[in-house]
This record gives C-alpha cells, structure tokens and sequence, in this order.
C-alpha cells in the first residue's frame, strides 16, 4: 500500500465495530464468567501481596501462576470467544495473551530463589501506583462516566486492568524482566488507540501507563536490600538473588 | 398490507407504467404513503432503490442478542420504507452472519438485493469463499459480488464472470473506497464486462466525477456510492454547524441534512445506490426519506456543495 493510500483513513477506519458493540463485549464478558470474576479479582491482589513479599520462594511462584493465568484467561474468555467475532485480529491478540500467560507462569515457576533486595522506592511506589490504577481506579472509569457497571473492566477478566496491573507488577521487581514488558505495554498502546478511536475519553489514560512504566524503569535503580537480621529468616539458598 | 402484497402491486405498476417512465432518468415507484426513487441497472434493467444499506461497523455485533434484535429493527424498517440493496463484505467481521440471522427472523423478504465481496488475496478460493458467504446469509445465490478492493481482482474476476454465466450470481462487480486505486479502477471499467463499479462519492470527496461517473454512464455499469456520509464526519460537521436546513431544501423535499447529503449523491444521473450504514431505525427513516421526493437540480446540486463547504 502507498503512503498516500493510508492518509486516506483514519483511526475510525480501522475500527471494525461501533463503540456500543465494543462496550458491550464487557457486559457479555462478566455475565458469561459470572461469579469468577470475583475470584480472578481476589486472587490478583493475592498475587500483588505475594510479590511485595516475596519472603518465600512459593510466594513467586503463586504470583506467577496467578498473573499468567489471568492472562491466558482473558486470551481465551475475552479475545478469544467474544472479541474475535468481530475482528478477525482478535484471535492473534488472544494467542499473544496467551504467550504473556505462559511466560509469567514460567517466570514464577522458575523462581529458585527469593530476590533479597526490592526496587529503588520510587519506582516501587510508581508500581504500586499502577497496580492501584489497575485494580480500582480504570474499572471505575467506565462506570462513572457513563458506561454500563454490568460492563465493568477487573483484573483477570478484561484486558486493560490485566495489563496495567502486570506492569506495576513488573515494577515492584528489583530486576525488571524486559520481555514479560513487551506484550502488556504493546496491548495498553493499541487499546489506547481503540478507545481514542471509540470516542472513549477516559480510556485514552491506558497508553499513558506504558508511558509511566518505561519513566519508572528507566530511573536509576538503587536496590534496597533487607538488613542481615531480616535475612536471618530465609534459608541460605533464598539469600540467592533470582 | 403484508410486504408481498405490496411488492406484487408496485411490480404490476411498475409494468403498466414502464412505457411512460422510460424516457425519465429516475423513475419513480408509488407506495402506499410514499413514492421510492429507484434506478434501472444498467446491465439487466432491474430496478434498484437509490437508497440501500452499508454493514461495515454497524452490524458487526458478534453473536450479542440484545444487539443482534436491535439492528433486525432497522433492517425491518429499511425493507419496510422499500429498501433494497444490502451490501457487506467477509471482512467486516461477523456481519455476514447478523445478515443471515435477520434475514431468519424477516423471512428472506423478496425485495433484497443482495451485495457481497469477494476478500482474499488468493485467487484460487473465489468459489469457496462466495459459498462461505452465502452460508453466512443463508442464501442460494447473490445478486452481486463484488471483488473487493480490487485485492487480486484478475483471478476473482474471471470466475466471477464465469459464475455469473452459469447463474450462480446475478451480477458482477468490483470496489474500492476512501477515493484510492481510482486509475487501475478506470483501466478494469474499460477493459472488463463489469455490471457494478462501488466507489467512494460524496458532496466533498467529488473526484469520480471527473472521469469514473462519466465511464460508468458511458460503458453502461452501474454505481454504488459508499461513504455518502465520509464516515460520518459530513453528518457530524453539519450537526456541529448547528445551521439551519437552508429554504431551498424544502424544494427537493428534504427534512434534514442527511437527506440533503444523500440527494447530492443519488441525483447524480451515474448514480444507482447510496449505501450509508447506520444503527438507528430513525437514522434508516431519514435516510430513506432522501429517496423519496424530488431530486436536486444541477443548480440545487451546486448550492448543496457550497453550502456544506460553507459549514
């Protein structure tokens, strides 16, 4: 295609629903996985306590297991079996969530041993910034301006708050693994621009996490490591750094 | 009145008035309550509403039932002010399927005029993929496929042309849209016997009119407009305006903007079919109202430019 040929369109044009179709996908979605969204919602801030933790090397390991299936769910429920009826993209996204799922259950199933040390404290706070975006504040944006609370978007069931809160998590973790970023930022970035396109002004803020989380993981990072006393509680094989 | 009734009384119209419509560019169709412009394709003198129905985003709705209902509404109101054409393309995401679930729930009402495109860049699966839409509408046949895009249009094209000799479609055609591919366009319109041409033409995007409408009439295809409404930025720039419909509006029956967008297009005497797509039964009523009435004049046509450009 010619450069000339795509000034022709715009975002909208590549939207291949209305915007009540796309918001109603959410509606569908929590009716269908009604009450576990519950579940999902309660094992994420599991998830989250565990790796603030990460006093123990299973504490990693849940959290992982948590996280990835989030993720793999919201693949397979969300882009999978609603989204993908009306994109044929969607399936592609569904697998690459799936991949995102995958990586994070290995990443926490390899864990050998607990990190001793934790981020330098503003990243560690701009993470935390973000797990609390993604667990409270995103969800509530819909709602309250204007969309269904039937539509309401949480953590392990809709795309958004999974990723968001994926990259505050990623945050918290003294050495940042790079390419568990990739998938969760790429999702934020085009999910921004279906909300510009959609006319949802609130959602726009999505892209805006990505760009929160390259700040934070760019920032020099001092890692802070527990006193001796405290490590005298870990076993010699979890003093290991990860 | 069921729609069959209705449907045998304008065709028996029709016939006993065709002697005297034929010397008319437009020919007009009575109904009870309201008489619906139509044009004759050129390629077989079927008569076609200059008005007909986009599916591109607006009935991508998935499997969701309380959606899949809302827009049978319209399609129900569109066959009912005398719609015909419905047009959409396998790649506009499930709205083969919606077509097929309300045309389900409407009992396959016999004025459809049905239009679909041919979306693959492999030209071996043309055959396969018009079985695939026609299972999605649950129909027998089309009345139009098109290739869309002109994506590997060589291929498709020639067994479209041979499907269209063996019955198993009606009419054959090709499209493009957002004004792109107009020169290889032309260059398929002069060198192939094409029944359809589907292009992008609106008040403000006029390029076709230059060479592509002028053709159209010469070779004698037929022409659908998509984008009448430039993907609903013209309604949205009109709204904003917040102008009054000028007074001469009321001279070619026009009760709002959008009618008076759509009168634009479907006066144009190359024009057979403006295809706007909406959501909303209300939005179908108004724009089928613009083929009802009269017609804007060469002059009505250009104070209709200057007064959107004016906006």
């Amino acid at each position: 295609m010619m450069p000339n040929d795509i000034s022709t369109y715009s975002l909208q044009d590549f939207m291949p629903m209305e915007s009540e179709v796309y918001f109603r996908l959410f509606v569908r979605q929590n009716e269908a996985v009604w009450p576990w969204q519950g579940v999902a919602l309660l094992l994420g801030l599991v998830a989250c306590y565990l790796i603030w933790q990460r006093h123990h090397v299973w504490q990693a390991r849940a959290a992982g297991l948590i996280v990835g299936s989030a993720w793999a769910w919201v693949g397979y429920s969300f882009h999978m079996q609603l989204h993908g009826e009306l994109n044929w993209a969607a399936t592609y996204m569904g697998w690459a969530f799936i991949v995102q799922g995958a990586l994070m259950a290995a990443w926490g199933l390899r864990a050998r041993a607990v990190n001793d040390c934790a981020s330098t404290r503003a990243r560690a706070w701009l993470g935390l910034a973000l797990i609390v975006y993604g667990f409270i504040v995103y969800p509530l944006l819909g709602p309250l301006s204007g969309r269904s609370w039937a539509g309401i978007e949480l953590f392990g069931t809709a795309p958004d708050p999974t990723a968001i809160v994926t990259l505050g998590l990623l945050l918290l973790t003294p050495r940042l693994p790079w390419l568990f970023a990739v998938i969760p930022a790429l999702w934020c970035l085009y999910s921004g621009a279906t909300w510009w396109a959609m006319d949802w002004q609130a959602g726009v803020a999505t892209p805006v996490t990505v760009a929160i989380f390259f700040f934070a993981a760019f920032m020099p990072n001092r890692l802070r490591c527990r006193q001796a006393s405290d490590q005298s509680t870990l076993s010699a094989s979890e003093r290991r750094l990860q | 009145m069921t729609h069959m009734d209705r449907r045998t009384l304008l065709r028996h119209f029709a016939s006993a008035g065709a002697g005297i419509m034929l010397s008319k560019p437009l020919e007009l169709l009575a109904a009870p309550g309201a008489a619906v412009t139509t044009r004759k394709i050129p390629g077989t003198g079927q008569s076609l509403a200059v008005i007909g129905l986009g599916t591109w985003q607006t009935f991508n709705v998935g499997s969701d039932p309380v959606l899949r209902d809302q827009r049978t509404e319209v399609v129900s109101a569109f066959f009912e002010l005398g719609g015909q054409m419905i047009d959409s393309s396998p790649m506009y995401g499930s709205s083969q399927d919606f077509m097929g679930y309300a045309l389900d729930k409407l009992g396959h009402p016999e004025q459809l005029f049905s239009a679909e495109k041919v979306w693959t860049s492999d030209g071996d699966d043309t055959r396969e993929e018009v079985a695939t839409s026609a299972d999605k509408w649950n129909l027998k046949r089309f009345d139009l496929m098109q290739v869309h895009n002109l994506l590997s249009w060589e291929p498709h094209l020639e067994t479209l042309q041979t499907m269209k000799d063996n019955g198993e479609i009606k009419h054959v055609g090709i499209s493009t849209s957002h004004g792109r591919r107009h020169r290889e366009l032309e260059q398929i319109m002069t060198s192939h016997d094409i029944d359809f041409v589907q292009l992008t033409y609106n008040v403000l995007d006029r390029e076709v009119e230059d060479r592509l409408l002028p053709l159209a009439q010469e070779k004698g295809i037929a022409v659908i407009a998509n984008r009448p409404f430039g993907g609903g930025s013209l309604v949205s720039s009109v709204q904003n305006a917040n102008e009054p419909l000028p007074a001469w509006a009321r001279d070619i029956d026009c009760e709002n903007w959008p009618q008076v967008l759509l009168k634009f297009i479907v006066s144009h005497p190359a024009v057979t079919c403006a295809i706007p797509a909406t959501t909303s039964v209300e939005h179908v009523r108004e724009n089928m109202g613009a083929a009802q009435g009269e017609m804007p004049d060469e002059a009505t046509r250009q104070k209709i430019v200057d007064a959107v450009r004016a906006l």
